[in-house]
């Protein structure tokens, strides 16, 4: 496989505060790149660079073996499709009119531009009025009409800023599927999520915090990796909860009303079976993420 | 420097224009509330008054003064009565015993039976804005009345009597009432400002402007595009407004269409092109509002010259006025309502506006760039 995003040393500033720092990565063609990590943790601002929005402070970075340069942006532009985080469609126009209005600003010839149409709607399976106002359409239509308009152009990779936000799980699992779909035929797909469960789908996970990525991997090898030591479920059988010794754990962490933890010591296990049922588990990505930030953290 | 794409620009004035028109509230502010505005100041002034006092002086006394004092005494609006002198006739007027005075020279009908124009001399209070126009109408009818009384044929343009205005008090006529079409015109575009400001910080706020510029479209494309249709907005705002002042209400216009026409058009597009700097600068709905209204209000009403004449001011505060265009657009418009004066007289007042529009578009397009980088 050959590289299609290479960000080298990638440094974002707004005046003196650091928004994106010493960032390296490369995203191999034709693959599912999640890009996660909480509010704030600079994953718009990385995207942001990539698509030609935004300048880098400092650092270089290459689309599909083209150097992104100051001023020559509207190359890179022609090759990337953006769905960003906070806007999708213009909401008082149809579906068609938000449409062509795409294609024209990329100035499409008007029969390419009708038969990528018709591929993309029959791609996510649409096929009511395109005379609809976007503003009555579910919003998982409208993430999935927005991602045919980020993908009407052709791109060979497309930016997806939390595409599934506030989307109800059917239709997340839904446009999941047509992500699928889009690697499949070789389009290669760089997606943040806050959602867990999606981020089992990427091929490869960056994690970002503060604006540093702290690890990247695939989904398996960060779940095998991160833990050395057994991770427990811990559930309280007594009411109200009588909560241990922290000292005892090298991890405690709430989850709902349960708890994972790992023993410093797995022979203190019986010290806390009197007020918890206790389960070995394999860590989920969860899991993974709460150890990855707050671990470092503490 | 990337070329500018027509294309892409036409694709963004479209989809303002569907905007425009699918919030009727827009379309509502821009192109109502000015006629409401006008239709309140024009209904303030008294329009239909009756036996309006008039001072006269017959200088040439023949048969056709006479008739021309006939005129004005058998119509129900002049109630004529003679003085002594022009001096008399100017005192009554700023005593306020009458409100016109009518000198007839003593060649009127010599002139007449040359068949050249008569030529009378008519004296106005130039304070008294509220009778001004309903006058001046009236005189319209007077003038027909008249020759054809004096002449007994049917009346055509040239042979309409020469009537020589004066305004007393006041000789450059500095009224409130004449400006009204251009007070109109700065309030629509004052309305189309706020909108413009609006348009673009809702395309910062939602993100909509992100996925423009993930696109090739450059800065100039979208402001180009943005500013136009609200331009046309205020245009067709303004068209209305000049329309009814003429016919409802009689406003006279001296001027030329075209005169009028472009000096509003330069006018518009640079005082939009003001409110977009201000959204590029300020992103925030609630910010440029707040800007918009101080930038946008403060030339209009302290610095047009519509409250303040601009020569009484400080120094700075006319340097300050001469940045944005309206206290230009005021200047012409008044011009063109009341003197009329021709494009080469004005080139310098056109070459100003233009060069606003330009520099603020300029700037508009500069620092978007910044602000995207
Ligand atoms: N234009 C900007 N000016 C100043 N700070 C910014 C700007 N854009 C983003 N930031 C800051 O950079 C940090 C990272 O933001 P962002 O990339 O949007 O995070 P994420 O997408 O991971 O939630 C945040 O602290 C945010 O406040
Ligand atoms: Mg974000």
């Amino acid at each position: 496989m050959s590289t299609m995003v290479d960000v080298r040393h990638l440094f974002v500033r707004f005046g003196d505060f650091t928004a994106v720092r010493d960032v390296s990565f490369t995203v191999e063609k034709g693959e599912i790149f999640g890009f996660l990590g909480a509010n704030g943790a600079g994953k718009t601002t990385t995207i942001r660079v990539l698509c030609g929005l935004l300048l880098a402070s400092e650092g270089r970075v290459f689309i599909d073996n083209e150097e992104l340069i100051a001023g020559h942006e509207s190359l890179i532009k022609s090759k990337v499709g953006y769905m960003s985080q906070h806007f999708t469609l213009y909401d008082d126009l149809s579906i068609r009119e938000n449409m062509d209005f795409a294609a024209s600003l990329r100035h499409m010839n008007h029969a390419e531009y009708l038969k990528n149409r018709r591929d993309l709607l029959d791609f996510i399976g649409f096929n009511e009025d395109l005379t609809k106002v976007v503003r009555d359409l579910p919003t998982g239509i409208k993430q999935e009409i927005a991602l045919c308009v980020s993908l009407l152009h052709q791109p060979k990779i497309v930016f997806l800023d939390e595409p599934t936000a506030g989307v109800a799980p059917v239709a997340r699992h839904r446009f999941w599927e047509l992500i699928k779909k889009l690697v499949a035929q070789g389009k290669t797909i760089f997606v943040t999520t806050h959602y867990m469960d999606e981020a089992e789908n990427c091929g490869r996970i960056a994690l970002m915090r503060s604006g540093e990525l702290i690890a990247l991997d695939s989904p398996a090898n960060l779940k095998q990796n991160t833990f050395h030591k057994q991770l427990y479920h811990l559930s309280p059988i007594t009411t109200p909860v009588i909560l241990p010794d922290r000292n005892l754990f090298d991890i405690w962490e709430p989850y709902g009303q349960n708890y994972h933890a790992v023993f410093k010591n797995d022979t203190d296990i019986s010290i806390v079976r009197k007020h918890f049922n206790i389960q070995k588990i394999s860590p989920s990505l969860e899991d993974v993420f709460i150890q990855l930030v707050e671990g470092q953290t503490r | 420097m990337k070329s500018f794409s027509y294309k892409r620009a036409r694709a963004i004035f479209l989809k303002e224009f569907k905007h425009i028109f699918r919030d009727p509230f827009t379309l509502m502010m821009a192109l109502l509330l000015p006629l409401a505005i006008v239709l309140i100041l024009g209904n303030s002034m008294e329009f239909n008054i009756k036996s309006i006092s008039m001072a006269y002086l017959d200088h040439d006394k023949t048969q056709s003064s006479r008739k021309l004092v006939e005129t004005f005494a058998s119509s129900d609006y002049f109630k004529p009565y003679t003085v002594e002198s022009p001096a008399a006739g100017e005192a009554d007027i700023r005593r306020e015993k009458a409100r016109m005075f009518l000198f007839i020279p003593p060649d009127f009908e010599k002139e007449i039976m040359a068949g050249r124009k008569g030529k009378v001399q008519i004296l106005l209070d130039g304070a008294d804005n509220s009778t001004i126009s309903a006058v001046m109408n009236y005189l319209n009818t007077i003038n027909m009345n008249a020759i054809y009384k004096i002449k007994d044929i049917p009346v055509s343009k040239d042979s309409l009597l020469d009537f020589r205005y004066r305004y007393l008090y006041n000789p450059e006529l500095n009224s409130q009432w004449f400006s009204i079409p251009g007070i109109a015109a700065v309030i629509i575009a004052l309305v189309a400002m706020m909108l413009t400001t609006l348009t673009i910080c809702r395309e910062w706020e939602t993100g909509s402007m992100e996925m423009l510029l993930s696109t090739p479209a450059t800065a100039l494309e979208i402001m180009i595009g943005k500013l136009f249709p609200y331009a046309f907005l205020s245009f067709g705002g303004f068209i209305v407004v000049f329309f009814c002042a003429q016919i409802i209400f009689g406003v006279p216009f001296v001027g030329s269409y075209f005169n009028i026409i472009l000096g509003t058009l330069l006018f518009i597009i640079g005082y939009l092109a003001t409110g977009m700097f201000i959204s590029v600068v300020s992103r925030k709905q609630e910010v440029a509002v707040q800007y918009a209204a101080t930038i946008g209000l403060l030339p209009l009403s302290l610095l047009s010259g519509f409250i303040f004449p601009i020569e009484y001011m400080p120094d700075i505060y006319q340097w300050i006025a001469s940045v944005f265009p309206a206290r230009f657009y005021m200047e012409l418009s008044r011009d063109q309502f009341l003197k009329g004066s021709s494009f080469t007289d004005l080139w310098f007042l056109f070459f100003v506006l233009g060069m606003q529009a330009l520099v603020w578009i300029a700037a508009c397009v500069l620092k978007f760039k910044r602000s995207i980088e």
